[in-house]
């Protein structure tokens, strides 16, 4: 996996950020693992607002893969919502209470089978529940969500969902890993490098890297094309 | 036998034939379940007007009878009580007769001889249940009290939990999946018809 150094490195060299008056020590400076403020010469955009840019950059990709029903990189974010009854209000928590959700929400599952529910329409989920005469005796598993609230067929489900808390800065340990696959690193090298803009420096230069960003989150947002059941019943709702 | 959900599913899934992958069943279920009264009720009477399909219809009901009169279920085609089959289980020897007219079956005269050997029974506003024992004369105060057996031709009926067994004959199972199909298919076509429109 690919650590927030390897992005930030190229960030950094990038806007010239990055110290050593000769190529042998600027390829000591690049190679040192983890980077740290002593590594650092700009006086325009120093060692912390890299890392924002880079942190942004990558939340940039996130909230966009986030927001992709059946993109493969929610795999990487991926978490469940607590055990909800009929009609609770969707937390904006994962279970366990400390990531907040993003995006768009993934399958729904019942929580003791685990299996998944299709999304039908609420005026008949709520016939099914209120069952008069218990007319109905097939079991039937679907849900409707309506404004924040989640109404089903089953006893309590669990939603598949996104979650990402942003890293802090100031705190970020550059040897840990990135969020996200390998594949994204040029695409937060770049995204970062379209926001490293200051007064009027690197104004063309931002352009450029923006030009050549969008086209990288194009490619990475184009993969989520893969098929899912939820993406299914979003086509068929 | 199947079990009432695989019936209700397997009817779901003949209605989907040659239409999107994408159809969901779970929404159909309730639908098909909701249904079932008219299913049962076609099936029942198209298997009770062939002569040779009525028998697979025959169940066998046990009346609690009080003082000659008793009350039958909903599932009972009382239309075809002449093809039914009254007896008492605590004494097989005694013979009953159906009569169509509830006047004719109170007619004191058929409690004489050459008709006092047999016992009767008539069905009155289609759910009372009225039978008189060999040789006695119709007294709603002080007729027979017991267990009488009736095996008649019924309608398929909905049983008390999802996974129970479906009392019908395989025959009548294959036209409850034909006739139930068609009709939920009938509503999906009608349904995409409308939102092609």
């Amino acid at each position: 996996m690919s650590t927030y150094n390897d992005c930030l490195r190229q960030i950094a060299i990038s806007v010239n950020a990055i110290t050593g008056a000769t190529p042998a020590l600027l390829e000591t400076s690049y190679s040192t693992v983890p980077l740290t403020s002593a590594n650092f010469q700009s006086s325009i955009l120093p060692f912390t607002s890299l890392k924002d840019k880079m942190l942004n950059s990558q939340g940039r990709i996130i909230t966009a893969a986030a927001y992709q029903g059946d993109h493969p990189y929610r795999a990487y974010l991926t978490s469940q919502t607590s055990a909800l009854t009929y009609g609770l209000v969707i937390p904006s928590t994962d279970s366990g209470g400390a990531n907040q959700i993003i995006g768009v929400y993934g399958a729904v599952r019942d929580s003791s089978t685990g299996n998944i529910l299709t999304k039908g329409n609420l005026s008949q989920i709520r016939a099914r529940v209120a069952n008069p005469g218990t007319m109905f005796l097939v079991d039937t598993a679907q849900y409707a969500i309506d404004d924040r609230r989640i109404y089903h067929t089953t006893t309590s489900v669990v939603i598949d969902v996104v979650t990402y808390t942003r890293p802090d800065a100031d705190s970020l340990t550059l040897t840990n890993d990135i969020l996200l696959p390998d594949d994204a690193v040029p695409a937060i090298v770049h995204g970062a490098l379209e926001e490293c803009i200051r007064d009027d420096e690197f104004v063309a230069q931002a352009q450029r890297f923006g030009s050549i960003a969008q086209q990288w989150m194009t490619t990475v947002l184009r993969t989520g094309s893969v098929d899912s059941t939820s993406a299914v019943m979003e086509k068929v709702a | 036998m199947a079990l009432f959900n695989e019936v209700i599913y397997t009817i779901c899934w003949n209605a989907t034939r040659g239409m999107s992958p994408e159809q969901d069943i779970s929404a159909l279920l309730p639908v098909a379940e909701s249904l079932w009264p008219s299913i049962s009720q076609k099936v029942g009477e198209l298997a009770a007007g062939s002569e040779r399909k009525r028998s697979l219809l025959k169940r066998t009901k046990t009346l609690t009878v009080t003082n000659g009169t008793a009350t039958l279920d909903d599932d009972v085609l009382t239309a075809y009580l002449e093809d039914s089959t009254l007896y008492d289980p605590a004494d097989l020897t005694k013979t009953y007769g159906w009569i169509r007219n509830w006047n004719d079956f109170i007619n004191p005269g058929l409690s004489s001889q050459p008709f006092a050997n047999y016992g009767r029974y008539s069905v009155s506003g289609g759910v009372t249940f009225g039978q008189v024992e060999p040789g006695a004369v119709f007294d709603p105060s002080s007729g027979f009290t017991g267990s009488m057996t009736l095996n008649i031709p019924c309608v398929p009926v909905k049983p008390a939990t999802q996974t129970t067994a479906l009392d019908v004959a395989d025959e009548i199972l294959n036209d409850i999946y034909e006739i139930g199909s068609e009709m939920l298919r009938g509503l999906l076509l009608t349904q995409a018809a409308s939102q092609a429109a």
